[in-house]
């Protein structure tokens, strides 16, 4: 027992030593393999700082980006906004203050001229606390974008545009209301109409009652013009009728013509010998007789079979070998 | 039971000696080739066997005469041995025509013999 417990020891460290090898070729490979990829790839100019840095830049990029977008949308829900209280005595005195802003403005730089100014700000910027002004300097820049907007919206929507709105919204409201009273008596005069249409058909009857006279007379017409295809039609029914009954006629004469033949045949071969009737039926030559005829010949042909069985009856003698009174000896063979 | 003196058309149980013989070619004194056996048969179904000039006790085929140094002597057979069967055919019911004709046929035959020698068979 002893024994067998010292080779399962011993089993177990050389495979553990087994596998620790295998570990150690493993790392080897990985390392060697790590160090192609970094021999494939580009070496990075620079330090470590200026790498972060560059990503610094990169990510504030981004920011500026995103925060353009974010006054854009701006942009458009003020437009919305103002649009929407155009008709309030309130948006008069808002749209003083955009004109305001519209004067003020124009005595500062164009829009494409701030955007590139933030620009250079944020890329200058290198201290924390001129990093602070980035951020004051980078909420300028949408306002700006949006008073631009706004000016141009004006610009293009100047006061016209709100009296135009007021007279096209009076014209619509004057029209529904002129037009409503002059409709009522319109439909009433259609609803009077209608009355008078009630009478035009109490009219119509008047003139269905008027023409019954003449409808009668044509009618009176028409029944005289349908009588004579009546009798037209009349006659041509007792001519079909005739030529039916003269059919029938001709095929009863040969139904009647036909059993009046056969009968006499059926009775003949019942009634009397065969030898009797074959004389007075052999006189008679037609299809109808020739049947019998055809109905004795069987009997002929018994009568040859007859003749043929005794033949067969007769009994065959077989050939005899005969033999001789002496006895042959061959030729040496 | 014997082979000798039986009926025509009756079975027979004896005991019988088979014989291979094969012909031999000899060229006649006229130069023809001609198949030599070198024996002699007489008898037969339709012969009368009283009036042999050996005392045959049936109709059947015998050999009457054997040449010495002929295939007949070499394969074995003798005189007055009965021939009861040659290449399948029953020469006990074949006419003494026919029996010629089929020797004469083949040049190999298959013999069934019976002969005086051999001891009788006892029936069950």
């Amino acid at each position: 027992m002893t024994m067998n417990h010292d080779d399962r020891l011993r089993n177990r460290y050389e495979a553990c030593r087994s596998g620790m090898q295998e570990l150690d070729m493993l790392r080897a490979k990985h390392t060697l393999l790590i160090q192609n990829l970094r021999s494939r790839l580009p070496i990075i100019p620079g330090s470590l700082d200026d790498v972060q840095t560059r990503e610094k830049k990169t990510r504030d990029v981004f920011l500026d980006r995103f925060s353009l977008q974010s006054v854009d949308s701006g942009i458009s829900s003020q437009n919305t906004i103002s649009s929407t209280r155009s008709s309030t005595p309130e948006d008069f005195k808002t749209s003083n203050r955009h004109s305001n802003i519209y004067e003020n403005s124009s005595t500062t730089m164009n829009y494409s001229t701030f955007r590139k100014m933030s620009l250079e700000s944020t890329h200058s910027s290198v201290s924390h606390s001129m990093q602070n002004d980035v951020e004051k300097t980078s909420f300028a820049p949408p306002v700006i974008t949006s008073r631009s907007c706004h000016r141009g919206a004006w610009k293009t929507s100047p006061q016209r545009i709100r009296p135009k709105s007021m007279f096209d919204s009076t014209t619509s409201n004057t029209e529904y209301l002129f037009s409503k009273p002059p409709r009522h008596p319109i439909d009433l005069t259609k609803e009077r109409r209608s009355a008078f249409t009630v009478l035009n058909q109490s009219s119509k009857r008047h003139s269905s009652i008027e023409p019954s006279l003449p409808s009668t007379l044509s009618q009176l017409s028409l029944n005289d013009e349908a009588k004579t295809p009546q009798k037209a039609e009349v006659i041509r029914w007792n001519k079909q009728k005739a030529d039916a009954m003269f059919r029938a006629n001709v095929v009863y004469v040969s139904s009647t013509e036909q059993p009046t033949k056969p009968a006499p045949l059926r009775f003949s071969p019942a009634r009397s010998p065969p030898v009797r009737r074959a004389l007075p039926i052999e006189l008679k030559p037609t299809q109808h007789f020739a049947q019998p005829c055809k109905i004795r010949s069987p009997k002929l042909n018994t009568k040859t079979v007859f003749a043929a069985k005794p033949i067969a009856v007769r009994p065959s003698i077989s050939p005899k070998v005969a033999q001789r009174s002496t006895w042959l000896q061959s030729q040496p063979l | 039971m014997t082979a000798y003196g039986h009926m025509p058309g009756e079975a027979i149980e004896c005991l019988s000696i088979a014989v291979e013989l094969h012909k031999q070619e000899v060229i006649d004194a006229h130069g023809q080739v001609t198949i030599r056996v070198g024996f002699k048969i007489g008898g037969g179904i339709d012969q009368d066997p009283t009036k042999a000039p050996f005392k045959y006790p049936d109709s059947g085929v015998y050999i009457t005469n054997v040449e010495s140094g002929s295939p007949a002597d070499v394969a074995g057979l003798r005189k007055h041995d009965k021939i009861l069967q040659v290449n399948g055919a029953d020469f006990t019911m074949m006419t003494h025509d026919r029996a010629v004709k089929f020797i004469k046929q083949s040049k190999v035959l298959h013999m069934l013999v019976a002969r005086a020698d051999l001891p009788p068979v006892s029936l069950h």
